[in-house]
């Protein structure tokens, strides 16, 4: 067997007898977080690396809120996912560097997660591209 | 006394150093009363036995246990209270796992404990016990008058772990080793204060109820 | 290149707003911050400086410096390491020597004031011999280095408490640096090594900022250090029921039980091992079946077996226990013996009377 990185070494998680308690309460906030989006348009966003999560657990939420009609991709610094889950308004958002390790891990209660729109400076940069290219063919 | 730059010094320290001390004069001192006690010896009864000493003797540390109605009807507060305290006092260090460990690793004896949040009402109940005691030594006109500043001081070394104890578990405490260094402490001043005063009971107390027993078993009444 | 911000250093290597924004989000996290706090984040690091670090490997394995490079192979660590001008770093660096100690001190001669001092390893106080670097000692160049600093960062237990050369007997005389650097801020990055993502969050935290984190009494982050690993155990439900594993692999560690009756340490442990687990949040040594070792907390290494119960004491009382008792026997016997003879003394003194001495009519004199 090859093991060039650390993701080739198959790990085996057997889901924990024991439960940190944290699903329960991560599935509360988002119900409340996607009433106050439908009421006051606020957006909310939950850090799932900022808890501790026993063996198992975080599949489980996946699975929970599973995968809806949208999913978005991003190449920069590595891939980033953005899927829309059973619950409209609802993202898993997953960030991961050049080499496929998870550098964040959040779900995103808003109508479409920021960063997937086109960004102002981007633009601007990319005006400055268009506009030089059309310098050149002159 | 050294000074510790941090607490986790002073937890080491109550851990090491300090328990070998506490120990030692603890063991020292029981065994000097222990041994004096029983050197002191007997006079020679020259009578004639009508009954044995030993079974006697053993029944009654036992049966010593049970109050007679008598006592029971002079003084139920301190018979009742005096009886939760020291079982629940029993409990919390002889069923703690944390305190079976310790056992364990000085004596090489084990047997199974308590879920820890049983342990915790049980050290609840005790000190508040324990608080009613105190407050009924210092009410009771006559307890009050009989009462020594060892009286006290022997109230206050016994409370202290248990206070200690349940303010380290709950973390009540910032940073633990400060917490537990303290219950550790505690129960040190408790041993080096043990064989000087009237904590002694724990032991003498079997001597005492045989002996009791032994007298009346020789002379062939019930004890 | 010091005076290019961190936006203009990711906008010259192509890298996008989006990207910006992604590694932000990391970072923000990285630094246990909520989301929420991410614009603050993107905002801060927009128009930050890149400040020169100087890292200083002192008495250590090189374990703080593997834990921070090898367990990712960094993405945003690595823009962390592009971002701050690393200008020193012994395993590192690709110069030697002289050229090496020439670069430093030019570094440090450039941003007097405002470098940032980056130690690891514990520094030797019996014998300056013990450990030199180009034929300076530990101390001095710890001294000469920090006194132009903006603060200094002790990384990994050797450098913020001792650590390992400090155990018992400490033949080295070594001690950390907060014992010997009083007049600059010390941030003591504890663990033995740290967990990876709590260094970069407070070289994060520095970077985004330019100010340091709240410390606790022993000087580490609040953040990643306010929390004992008991209280954030996975565990925990087991200890409060009382399910311990008895020996390893029994069955109640195979159920996944509490260690505590194996050793672990960690009631008295400060660290964000049980949140942030090791390698890419892969597991953490109470998840896979080994109580903790508190290598966060100084002097661990003397704090009795890693295998006996935190409340078992760890000196040698067996001894003390033996001559105790033995001493206690002797003294008991010689008080008993001179209570006897107290007594024996008393009755000798007793004088007889009779009954003539009681007469009534008993002529005086």
């Amino acid at each position: 067997m090859n093991f060039d990185k650390l993701s080739d070494i198959k790990i085996e998680v057997e889901n924990s007898s024991q439960e940190t308690g944290n699903l329960p309460g991560v599935i509360a906030e988002i119900k409340f977080a996607l009433e106050q989006l439908l009421e006051t348009k606020k957006t909310h966003c939950i850090d799932l690396l900022a808890m501790p999560w026993s063996p198992g657990e975080e599949q489980k939420l996946e699975k929970y809120l599973g995968q809806g009609e949208v999913r978005v991709e991003l190449n920069a610094l590595g891939k980033s996912t953005f899927i829309e889950s059973h619950y409209s308004g609802v993202w898993l958002v997953s960030h991961y560097d050049e080499n496929g390790e998870t550098i964040g891990k959040l779900i995103e209660i808003n109508y479409l997660p920021d960063m997937i729109f086109s960004q102002t400076e981007d633009i601007r940069d990319s005006l400055k591209r268009l506009q030089s290219i059309k310098l050149n063919e002159q | 006394m050294e000074l510790f730059s941090t607490a986790n010094d002073f937890l080491l320290w109550t851990r090491g150093d300090a328990f070998n001390i506490a120990v030692s004069i603890f063991l020292i001192g029981v065994f000097i009363r222990v041994l004096e006690i029983f050197l002191m010896g007997r006079k020679v009864d020259f009578s004639e036995p009508r009954g044995t000493e030993w079974g006697p003797g053993l029944k009654n540390i036992i049966t010593r246990s049970v109050v007679d109605n008598g006592t029971f009807k002079r003084a139920p507060f301190v018979v009742i209270v005096g009886y939760i305290w020291h079982i629940g006092f029993f409990i919390c260090i002889l069923f703690f796992i944390p305190h079976i460990e310790l056992i364990n690793a000085m004596l090489g004896i084990k047997w199974p404990g308590l879920a820890n949040p049983l342990v915790d009402a049980t050290a609840a109940v005790t000190m508040f016990a324990l608080v009613a005691m105190l407050w009924y030594r210092l009410t009771h006109p006559v307890l009050k008058f009989l009462s020594t500043y060892e009286d006290y001081l022997v109230w206050v070394v016994t409370f202290i772990p248990l206070l200690t104890g349940y303010l380290a578990y709950h973390r009540m405490i910032d940073p633990y080793p400060l917490a537990l260094g303290l219950h550790i402490l505690s129960v040190e001043v408790f041993l080096i204060v043990f064989p000087f005063t009237k904590l002694m009971h724990t032991i003498t107390l079997f001597i005492a109820r045989w002996y009791s027993g032994a007298m009346m078993g020789r002379k062939g009444i019930e004890s | 290149m010091n005076k290019q911000t961190l936006l203009e250093m990711l906008q010259q290597q192509g890298i996008s707003r989006r990207g910006f924004l992604k590694y932000c989000t990391a970072i923000t996290s990285m630094m246990a911050l909520p989301p929420s706090m991410m614009p603050a984040v993107a905002a801060a690091l927009e128009s930050a400086r890149r400040p020169s670090v100087i890292w200083l490997s002192f008495q250590e394995c090189t374990g703080c410096t593997e834990s921070l490079t090898r367990s990712h192979s960094p993405t945003v660590e690595g823009l962390i390491f592009d971002h701050i001008s690393l200008d020193y770093h012994h395993t590192l660096q690709a110069a030697s020597g002289d050229a090496a100690e020439h670069a430093r001190e030019q570094a440090m001669h450039d941003n007097k004031g405002k470098y940032l001092v980056v130690v690891d390893g514990s520094i030797p106080l019996a014998n300056p011999g013990y450990s030199t670097i180009a034929g300076i000692s530990n101390l001095d160049m710890l001294n000469e280095t920090v006194a132009g600093a903006a603060a200094v960062i002790a990384v990994g237990t050797c450098a913020a408490f001792g650590g390992l050369p400090q155990a018992d007997p400490n033949p080295t005389g070594a001690v950390s640096v907060s014992s010997l650097i009083k007049d600059k801020p010390v941030i003591n990055v504890s663990g033995c090594p740290p967990v990876p993502t709590v260094i970069t969050g407070v070289l994060a935290h520095f970077l985004t900022f330019g100010s340091i984190p709240e410390l606790d009494s022993l000087g580490r982050p609040k953040v990643f250090f306010g929390q004992s690993i008991h209280d954030r155990c996975y565990r925990r439900p087991f200890y409060d029921k009382g399910l311990f594993a008895e020996t390893f692999d029994d069955e109640g560690a195979q159920k996944g039980w509490c260690l505590y009756r194996l050793g672990c340490k960690g009631p008295m442990t400060y660290n964000a091992c049980a949140t942030l687990k090791w390698n890419q949040q892969t597991s953490w040594p109470v998840e896979s079946g080994h109580g903790c070792l508190g290598c966060s907390e100084p002097d661990f290494w003397d704090a009795g077996s890693f295998y006996k119960a935190l409340s078992i004491p760890d000196g040698d009382y067996a001894k003390a226990s033996g001559y105790a008792v033995a001493a206690g026997i002797a003294a008991g016997a010689a008080a008993g013996m001179l209570n006897k003879k107290t007594k024996s003394d008393a009755v000798a003194r007793h004088t007889k009377v009779s009954v003539d001495d009681f007469a009534v009519n008993k002529e005086t004199d």
